[in-house]
């Protein structure tokens, strides 16, 4: 009889006992592919959003909350830049072109973003992938805006409608420029990053829904007319951020110096990739820890397996005792202890990767819409294979001991009488 | 027998030729990238102090500590040398091997694909920026991971010499990187 048969044909006698032990296994390794691949999508979705700016320019602060404010919308701006200054930093010549943003502004928990043609000319995200409208065209008008494609699908919005922008970026704002409403003429192509959770309306618009604004309240009864309002000078006072593509990459450093010395106000410049490098930098610290600990979790559960595998052993004595008695060899009682626990391996590792793969995909909806990171499903990297074989190799290796064990314990005692 | 031993022989002297070919034409690629400090990157014959001693003697230096415009009209021409410092086409269309810190670009996941590579770390904001003849622009085909930017690396590649843009007559240096190793 072939003893791969035999162990598997002894672990089915116990099949409880090893089902339990197997569910053990797998999750410890589910567990350990689910943190290393959240882990890689963080980054890819990171690094998706934006490609081809060489500078981000915003109100003085830290160069890692400009580029989470500006780029990735989470928190808030802090100040603003004048429109005179980014008129005269714009005219420098070795900007090749300049993307201005207004933020501060949304509709419905979807934000806001104020910005011109060039938003659609030069934004980048991916491998330097322009975005592209999908339905409609641009906006050419003050009161027209453009959606994502999430916001488009969420709210169920089609071409043509109208809606209101509040104030404010809350989910909900009581105070809402209702009397001006925009016209949806564009709903842009899905890209998986923030730009399809945004609203895009001219800069001029942004202007248009403050007309009647007087320090943060809305002036009573003195309500402008559409027309009367599209009759003012919108021109901005102010923008948030700009992106700006330089002419040769090699001058980054010192436009950015420029602009971290202009005297008429404080103002940062920084390299988006570098500030990205930053973030990674600290997050990594978090990273190493799920990722220890789940390592440690997987030596829980390989230290459980072994102690479940000698547990057994108990009531395996006249099993064994048999097989010694057949003429089974020290060796062929380490290999069979061995089968068994790389059993457990192999089995926890497949079971473990298809309940990985499945809570991915269960996952990814939710985690998507509520924090913007696409979660994927595919072999593990190059890195995760090795300690994955070196699961496998211990898993079995970690076999001698309960066979060892087997082997010592079986002559004394299992062919004793009194058992 | 004798056969038999000879045509064993024959394999192994074969299997030890293929063995010193290989070991041959990896030795042959490491050498192939020149070894290039950032010094022998400014040419020989430019030198900026010098021509910055020029500039400032034309001004009178009372003035100067007053500041004012004319203080800025002197900063914003010694800049202007700096912006422009001229770069040399020695080492243009060779293979190089260049020491540096990364100031990363572009990402295609984690790694890293386009990159800015600088004699020293801060080169963006403590000091003035470098003249354009001590930043190399990187180019990799395959991106790269790196996970503490402030060791530095070296990078292995073709170096070519390029015009950036035609109005200033400026050029730079770009390396399309083979590989990246650190640097011990």
């Amino acid at each position: 009889m072939n003893w791969t048969h035999l162990a598997l044909k002894s672990l089915w006698n116990r099949k409880t006992t090893a089902l339990l032990t197997l569910l053990m296994v797998s999750i410890s390794v589910c567990l350990l592919l689910s943190v290393d691949r959240i882990r890689s999508d963080t980054r890819n979705s990171f690094s998706n959003t934006l490609s081809g700016s060489d500078l981000l320019v915003g109100a003085r602060t830290g160069s890692l909350n400009l580029l989470l404010y500006s780029v990735f919308r989470m928190g808030n701006a802090t100040n603003n830049i004048s429109w005179l200054s980014y008129q005269e930093l714009k005219s420098h010549p070795d900007i090749a072109w300049t993307i201005p943003i207004s933020l501060g502004d949304s509709h419905r928990g979807y934000r806001v973003i104020g910005t011109n043609d060039d938003y659609l000319l030069h934004y980048q995200y991916g491998r330097q992938r322009a975005i592209e409208v999908q339905q409609g065209v641009w906006f050419n008008d003050v009161f027209e805006v453009v959606l994502g494609a999430e916001v488009a699908s969420q709210l169920d919005y089609n071409i043509g409608d109208n809606i209101v922008v509040g104030h404010g970026t809350g989910s909900t704002s009581f105070e809402k420029h209702d009397d001006r409403p925009f016209k949806v003429v564009g709903i842009l192509v899905p890209t998986g990053t923030p730009v399809d959770k945004s609203l895009h309306i001219p800069l001029e618009g942004i202007t248009a829904l403050h007309v009647d604004w007087q320090s943060g309240v809305k002036r009573q009864g003195k309500a402008t007319s559409v027309a009367d309002t599209l009759a003012m000078d919108l021109e901005p006072e102010a923008i948030t951020v700009f992106l700006l593509g330089m002419t040769s990459r090699l001058k980054v450093f010192s436009f950015q110096r420029l602009v971290n010395d202009f005297s008429s106000e404080p103002l940062l410049a920084v390299i988006p990739g570098a500030a990205l490098q930053e973030l990674w930098q600290l997050i990594a610290i978090a990273e190493n820890a799920l990722l220890a600990v789940s390592i440690m979790v997987i030596i829980t559960g390989l230290i459980g397996m072994v102690t479940v595998i000698i547990a057994t052993l108990n009531e395996r004595r006249r099993e064994i005792a048999i097989f010694r008695a057949l003429g089974a060899r020290r060796e062929t009682l380490l290999g069979l202890l061995m089968i068994e626990s790389g059993f457990y391996g192999v089995v926890g590792l497949i079971t473990g990767y298809i309940l990985h793969t499945v809570m991915m995909l269960l996952a990814n909806a939710y985690v998507q819409s509520h924090y913007g990171i696409a979660l994927t499903v595919g072999w593990p990297n190059e890195s995760m294979i090795y300690i994955l074989l070196g699961f496998l190799l211990t898993a079995t290796v970690l076999g001698v001991l309960p066979g060892y064990r087997a082997y010592r314990q079986s002559l004394s005692d299992g062919l004793s009488a009194n058992l | 027998m004798f056969k038999k031993l000879h045509k064993l022989s024959v394999v192994t002297l074969c299997l030890l030729a293929i063995t010193a070919l290989t070991i041959g034409v990896a030795v042959a690629k490491q050498q192939d990238y020149i070894p290039v400090s950032w010094e022998q990157l400014i040419p020989a014959d430019y030198d900026l102090e010098a021509l910055q001693n020029n500039l400032i003697e034309q001004y009178d230096s009372e003035i100067l500590q007053s500041g004012g415009a004319e203080a800025d009209a002197l900063y914003a021409q010694l800049q202007f040398l700096q912006d422009n410092a001229p770069v040399t086409k020695e080492y243009n269309e060779t293979r190089i091997k260049i020491p540096g810190f990364v100031v990363p670009l572009e990402f295609d996941g984690d790694k890293i694909t386009h990159f800015l590579l600088v004699p020293y770390y801060g080169a963006c904001i403590h000091s003035p920026p470098p003249p354009p003849n001590q930043i190399v622009y990187v180019i990799l085909q395959e991106g790269v991971q790196i996970d503490d930017i402030y060791y530095p690396v070296y990078v292995n590649g073709l170096m070519r010499v390029e015009r950036m843009d035609s109005e200033l007559g400026a050029a730079g240096y770009t390396l399309y990187g083979d590989s990246v190793e650190p640097y011990i």
